[in-house]
């Protein structure tokens, strides 16, 4: 449900160019995941760090390259030349990404994966395997990050050396094939194991966790949808609510 | 005991992609209830074995079923389905991380249960009683918070909850700490002493199984059924066939027959009383030289946090190693052994202390493929031996050298990744000796080695040790401390809980226990001996006990 909700914003938030709509959002983002939700906020800005940074891409390309509109301010510092509406339409993609990725976080930092992955198989009708294999990806991920670092370490110890920037980017490489080595191994295994459980054979699977659509979802739901058109409706009656008009640059 | 649980006639299975195959024209009957030990070296078939009982192969696994056929229960398992066989046969595979697949301990559980479609309102019962056969009552952290050895007994405890009739365990405790070990091993003992499932079992710490298991089948390299029969058929009348297999002999055996025994002692008790009635008098065990040579390497007040961590992994440890030594670090999964190791070998900056090292240092690590960088055996020695500043002419010739010193110059232009588990670690032995160390440091050297492997390992490291190089092994094998180490390092929650010799180490009581550590049964049978005739020494391991009679 949850997921749902967080896919509605952000399909709305695509068609949203200006500037302080996406803020809203990302502020509300915030507060929901941190206050009510319990995330620490630590967790979640690192969580959001890749995105601002793609984010402040976006900022700059369209700030410096668009072609300026005729009387528009236009600032100057050295090669580089910013436009005002190209910084607009600038920040209104970037934070708007940085909005959307705000409410996924939210939406999934803030459940138990089980209950997600379940969910998603009874009321999204996702396929079980597909579910499943996500449960074992996220069990999996942290166990890769780890190997890799050890691989490199032991690397390193070989004396291997990494004295330049070429040579950083082999080690890199030859760091991944024993990765990959162990990565298929794992998931043979976990196959294996999931088969000497009858996994393959599962015709009709039962299920130990239920994970039903209560009223209370029903009414997160409707409270979101509401709190969506009250933002959206206070940005047009203050003026700031651009709607996207078919562009792709300033 | 009445009929066969599983029978299997003239079984020949190849994997996809080998060409030699992996069991051949094997015969072999489970019987009903029987509790059968597997035994063979690596590489011979004994996994396959376990996942053609369970239906794994051929349902889920392809595989060359060249001839013969398996029967559960009277039921062709090629006509079977997986459901039926998944539920008739369960298996505990060897390693935690990668036979769990949920987050939470109920879940997990009940993976088998929803598979075979159990209804909903029968699993909350069924999770019950299958926690409470795994002594899981009332745990409920997330399952990757838990040790290995809970772990473990969560994956027992799920294979538990389809009710199987049999239970393939298959080296459920080769990777854990002896803690974690005994953890399990409690666990299985119960499954094993209340008879109402037949139970095969495939383990290497055969001194502790020893004396729940009815019957013993051997696989010889090729995957033929080499040897079978009690306990005391394959043990004592089989011994010498087992040694030319390089397949593990129990040491409670190995010391009976140190003593010209026929008995085959099920714990260190019975060990004990075979001591006691043919220990000739008046024989000791011979003084172990001191070593005077200066150290050539100095740490002190070594300190290392891993970043996000509570607590330093190592926490103000000061030691020192000479040539001619053997020092083993011992201690709990946790307590800091490796990081120790890492510090030691310079591969980890301390944060506070300092190392002093005269001459280089080498690791090697539990995993030798981590190690590997390049695409042939040859190329592996050549990168180290030119790390070194070395000539074209010589690298080639300590190249070869090395190779044949490590038996392999007939693989010098394999890729490291296809060699066999024992060639990988004289390949990673060999890439750590060509750096010319004068320490060499060893993680788990003994892990997952056949006898004839971990015997050749030993015998190397002897020699490195006799040339005046020292060696530092990390370690859980405490036989291997035993007879190989010249001094122990016990590490508890990353400092130093004791510096001795192996002899004195498992004399105390209170250091074994602080680091969850457990006497070999070699040394606990000498220790009871001892208290009931008094000129007995106090032994604790085969290579001493060899050496006072000889």
């Amino acid at each position: 449900m949850k997921l749902a909700v967080a896919l509605g914003i952000s399909l709305a938030l695509v068609f949203i160019i200006d500037p302080v709509t996406p803020l809203l959002f990302l502020g509300l983002a915030c507060v929901a995941a941190v206050a009510f939700g319990g995330v620490p906020l630590r967790t979640f800005l690192r969580g959001l760090a890749p995105l601002a940074v793609i984010a402040l891409g976006f900022v700059w390309t369209n700030a410096v390259f668009a072609v300026p509109a005729p009387g528009d301010s236009v600032w100057r510092a050295g090669p580089f030349a910013a436009s005002a509406s190209g910084l607009r339409f600038g920040l209104g993609i970037g934070l708007r990404g940085l909005a959307i990725g705000a409410i996924s976080l939210a939406a999934v930092r803030t459940s138990d994966p089980t209950q997600l992955v379940v969910s998603l198989i009874h009321n999204a009708r996702v396929p079980y395997r597909i579910g499943y294999a996500m449960l074992a990806a996220y069990r999996f991920f942290p166990i890769v990050g780890a190997e890799y670092a050890r691989i490199r370490l032991a690397q390193r110890v070989r004396g291997v050396r990494a004295d330049s920037v070429v040579e950083r980017a082999n080690g890199a490489l030859r760091g991944i094939i024993p990765l990959f080595a162990d990565a298929t191994r794992r998931a043979t295994r976990i196959a294996i194991a999931m088969d000497a459980r009858g996994f393959a054979s599962a015709g009709r699977r039962t299920y130990h966790r239920l994970a039903p659509i209560t009223p209370a979802d029903r009414a997160f739901a409707l409270g979101a949808v509401l709190l969506v058109a009250a933002l959206l409706g206070l940005g047009a009656a203050a003026g700031w609510l651009r709607l996207w008009d078919g562009r792709f640059s300033a | 005991m009445t009929g066969a649980f599983a029978q299997i006639a003239g079984l020949t299975l190849r994997h996809i992609g080998r060409r030699v195959p992996a069991i051949r024209d094997l015969d072999l009957t489970w019987m009903r209830g029987e509790r059968l030990l597997l035994l063979g070296p690596s590489g011979s078939g004994k996994t396959t074995l376990a996942l053609c009982l369970d239906g794994v192969i051929p349902h889920a696994q392809e595989i060359h079923w060249t001839a013969g056929s398996v029967q559960v229960e009277g039921t062709e398992t090629r006509d079977a389905g997986l459901a039926e066989l998944s539920a008739t046969v369960g298996v505990l595979f060897q390693d935690p991380e990668t036979q769990l697949i949920m987050l939470e301990i109920d879940d997990e559980i009940a993976f088998g249960l929803e598979n075979a479609g159990v209804p909903r309102d029968l699993m909350p019962a069924r999770i019950a009683a299958a926690r409470q056969a795994a002594g899981l009552d009332g745990l409920t952290a997330p399952i990757a918070s838990l040790s290995g050895g809970t772990k473990q007994r969560v994956s027992l405890a799920a294979a538990l909850a389809l009710e199987p009739r049999g239970l393939v365990l298959d080296e459920p405790t080769a990777n854990l700490d002896p803690a974690g070990a005994r953890e399990v091993l409690a666990a299985i003992e119960r499954l094993m002493r209340d008879r109402t499932r037949s139970l095969l079992i495939i383990e290497h710490r055969l001194d502790d199984v020893l004396g729940l298991i009815d019957r013993v089948a051997v696989l010889d390299a090729e995957g033929h059924l080499a040897l079978e029969g009690s306990p005391r058929e394959v043990f004592v009348d089989g011994m010498a066939r087992l040694q030319a297999l390089g397949v593990w002999i129990p040491q409670l055996r190995r010391l009976s027959a140190l003593l010209e025994s026929e008995s085959l002692p099920v714990d260190a008790d019975e060990a004990a009383a075979v001591i006691v009635e043919r220990w000739p008098a008046g024989r000791v065990a011979p003084a172990v030289p001191a070593i005077a040579a200066a150290p050539i390497l100095r740490a002190s007040e070594l300190s290392y946090r891993y970043p996000g961590a509570p607590a330093p992994a190592v926490d103000g440890v000061s030691v020192t190693v000479a040539p001619f030594e053997l020092v083993a670090i011992v201690g709990a999964n946790g307590a800091g052994k490796s990081t120790l190791g890492l510090l030691l070998a310079g591969a980890l900056r301390p944060a506070h202390g300092t190392v002093e090292r005269d001459g280089r240092a080498a690791y090697v690590f539990q995993y030798p493929e981590h190690q590997f960088v390049a695409r042939t055996v040859a190329d592996e020695l050549r990168v180290t031996l030119r790390a070194r500043g070395m000539d074209a002419p010589s690298v080639a010739r300590e190249c070869d050298r090395l190779l044949e010193e490590a038996g392999l110059l007939a693989l010098a232009a394999a890729n490291p990744f296809t060699l066999s588990h024992g060639q990988k670690r004289r390949l990673s032995v060999a890439t750590a000796l060509a750096a010319d160390p004068a320490t060499l440091i060893l993680d788990e050297p003994t892990f997952g080695q056949d006898e004839r492997n971990a015997a050749a390992l030993a015998a190397t490291l002897a020699s490195l040790r006799s040339t005046g190089r020292a060696i530092i092994a990390i370690t859980h094998d405490l036989a291997f401390v035993a007879d190989s180490a010249t001094r122990v390092i016990a590490l508890a929650a990353g400092r130093v809980a004791f510096d001795g010799s192996p002899g004195e180490l498992f004399g105390r009581d209170d250091v074994l226990r602080g680091c969850s550590l457990r006497r070999p049964p070699v040394a606990e049978a000498f220790r009871i001996a001892a208290g009931r005739r008094a000129d007995i020494p106090r032994i604790c391991g085969l290579a001493a006990v060899a050496a006072a009679l000889d």
